[in-house]
């Protein structure tokens, strides 16, 4: 583990030194939410769970759930997915 | 723009059936298989629009994650196309409309002339129907540039000339070319158009009939179109003379000036009474439907004292002889009020000499030079308080006029 932390602190820095978007460096979701009515998660690992109220979707080594009523998956390709509804909640776990 | 490509490569609405619907989902995505408008109808259902090409491959993702699919709805230009294989006559017929529609309106349905003033636009219409420019020519055949040059030849009057279409219309635009008049030499008199006292005659061509000092009439001969034929001189051969009284008529000209007396009268009263607006004024609006009148806005009774009415009355354009019978009523009363005005002798002297000199010089034409002016009050007669006022204006002006044989 000390490994993997090690790797990780390393390419924060590059990142940071060059200027880059962590996303692209360290692999990480970019969520962008749009008011209460639409969630878009880039770079996602699949969708775990689909549900009229809640979304899960697995994003690398952590989880993101959109809480929220009547979502509808209005895209759904292989690096970004598109939820709509009227969102309450967005959580990682 | 997806929207568009979804639309024209096809694309259809499933219903899926299954426990694990997300592996379902996350397979297509992975093979580049976009789903959209994705929605959960129960537990085990749900609904997702898929490209059309896409169904194939979506059978053997969902025999691999257990789920069954249904087409719901098929939507875009495939299936559009599909369905009007099947409906020819339909498509054949939508065909033959746009077909007919272009075919038709290539031709020249009507020819106008535009912008002629004295020419006669037949005249114009002939040039062109000449040049191929006429009702039922095609159009692709037409050369506006040619057809204009045609047209500027036949009709030298014209000093430039346009041709547009306008859909199926042709409008020859052309602009005339001010021709100078022709010279007037149509035989004629010049007679009097005023009563006066000649001062001088020119006469240009023609036999005067009247010298300085004679008074004339309106409507005489002032100058005679009639002129003897000259008498060849003696020695100028064997010919013999015509005989005496033989008249030859040409277009009398000359200038006849005569001095003119134009008379106006005026009066003024000392007390003046009467009515104007006062500026107020209120609308009234009403709907007149058969014979019943409907009140719509303002007040039917403005509390004037004196008012006069100004009626619009608005209907509805009638069709053959059938008109609704609705009509709207717009009415604006305007209040008047009374006002009177006190003048002095004096100064209702002055005003009538004013309108008495307008009277007179209403009649004299711009030409006519104004040698005197003359005012005399005429002693009050009956309705006293009134001051009245007689002018007279003398002047020499040009009377003669031409007047044919």
């Amino acid at each position: 583990m000390a490994w993997r932390d090690l790797r990780h602190r390393v390419r924060q820095r590059m990142a940071d030194f060059l200027e880059l978007p962590r996303e692209v460096v360290l692999d990480l979701p970019k969520i962008v939410v749009v008011g209460d009515v639409q969630v878009l998660i880039e770079n996602h690992r699949g969708i775990v769970a689909y549900g009229p109220d809640q979304v899960r979707v697995s994003v690398g080594e952590r989880e993101v759930t959109v809480h929220g009523r009547e979502l509808v998956l209005r895209h759904v390709r292989s690096e970004e997915l598109l939820v709509e509804g009227r969102i309450t909640g967005l959580s990682f776990r | 723009m997806f929207r568009l490509t979804s639309y024209l490569r096809g694309f259809v609405s499933l219903v899926l059936e299954g426990e694990a619907l997300e592996k379902f989902f996350n397979m297509a995505a992975s093979r580049g298989i976009p789903l959209w408008n994705l929605r959960r109808l129960n537990r085990r259902r749900a609904a997702v629009h898929v490209p059309l090409q896409a169904v194939w491959p979506l059978r053997h993702i969902a025999r691999r994650t257990r789920t069954r699919f249904r087409i719901q709805k098929r939507a875009g230009l495939p299936f559009l196309l599909l369905r009007l294989r099947r409906r020819r006559m339909l498509a054949g017929g939508a065909f033959l409309f746009v077909t007919l529609v272009y075919l038709l309106s290539s031709f020249v349905w009507s020819v106008e002339v535009v912008g002629h003033q004295a020419l006669d636009p037949q005249e114009i219409l002939a040039a062109a129907r000449e040049a191929g420019l006429r009702p039922g020519a095609c159009r692709w055949r037409l050369g506006a540039a040619e057809i204009e040059g045609r047209i500027a030849d036949r009709v030298p009057a014209v000093a430039w000339v346009g041709v547009h279409f306008k859909g199926t219309r042709a409008i020859i635009e052309v602009a005339e070319r001010k021709l100078p008049a022709p010279a007037d030499v149509r035989p004629c008199h010049i007679v009097s158009t005023k009563s006066g006292l000649i001062k001088e005659v020119l006469v240009l061509r023609g036999t005067p009939r009247v010298a300085e000092g004679d008074v004339v009439e309106p409507g005489q001969v002032l100058i005679s179109g009639e002129v003897p034929v000259a008498v060849p001189a003696p020695d100028a051969g064997t010919e013999r003379p015509p005989p005496p009284g033989e008249l030859r008529r040409v277009h009398a000209a000359g200038l006849v000036r005569a001095r003119v007396w134009y008379k106006g009268y005026a009066e003024v009263p000392l007390v003046e009474e009467g009515e104007r607006p006062s500026g107020r004024s209120a609308l009234v609006m009403g709907l007149r439907i058969g014979n019943r009148e409907f009140a719509l806005a303002g007040k039917r009774n403005p509390g004037y004292l004196r008012y006069y009415e100004e009626k619009l009355v608005k209907r509805l354009p009638a069709w053959r002889n059938l008109g609704v019978p609705v009509e709207l009523h717009i009415i604006r009363r305007h209040e008047l009020v009374p006002w009177r005005i006190e003048r002095s002798p004096a100064e209702a002297r002055e005003m009538a000499i004013q309108k008495a000199l307008e009277a007179a010089l209403s009649g004299v034409p711009a030409q006519a030079r104004i040698l005197e002016q003359q005012v005399n009050e005429i002693p009050a007669g009956h309705p006293p308080g009134l001051v009245r006022v007689g002018a007279q204006v003398e002047t020499l002006e040009d009377i003669g006029t031409e007047q044919y044989f």
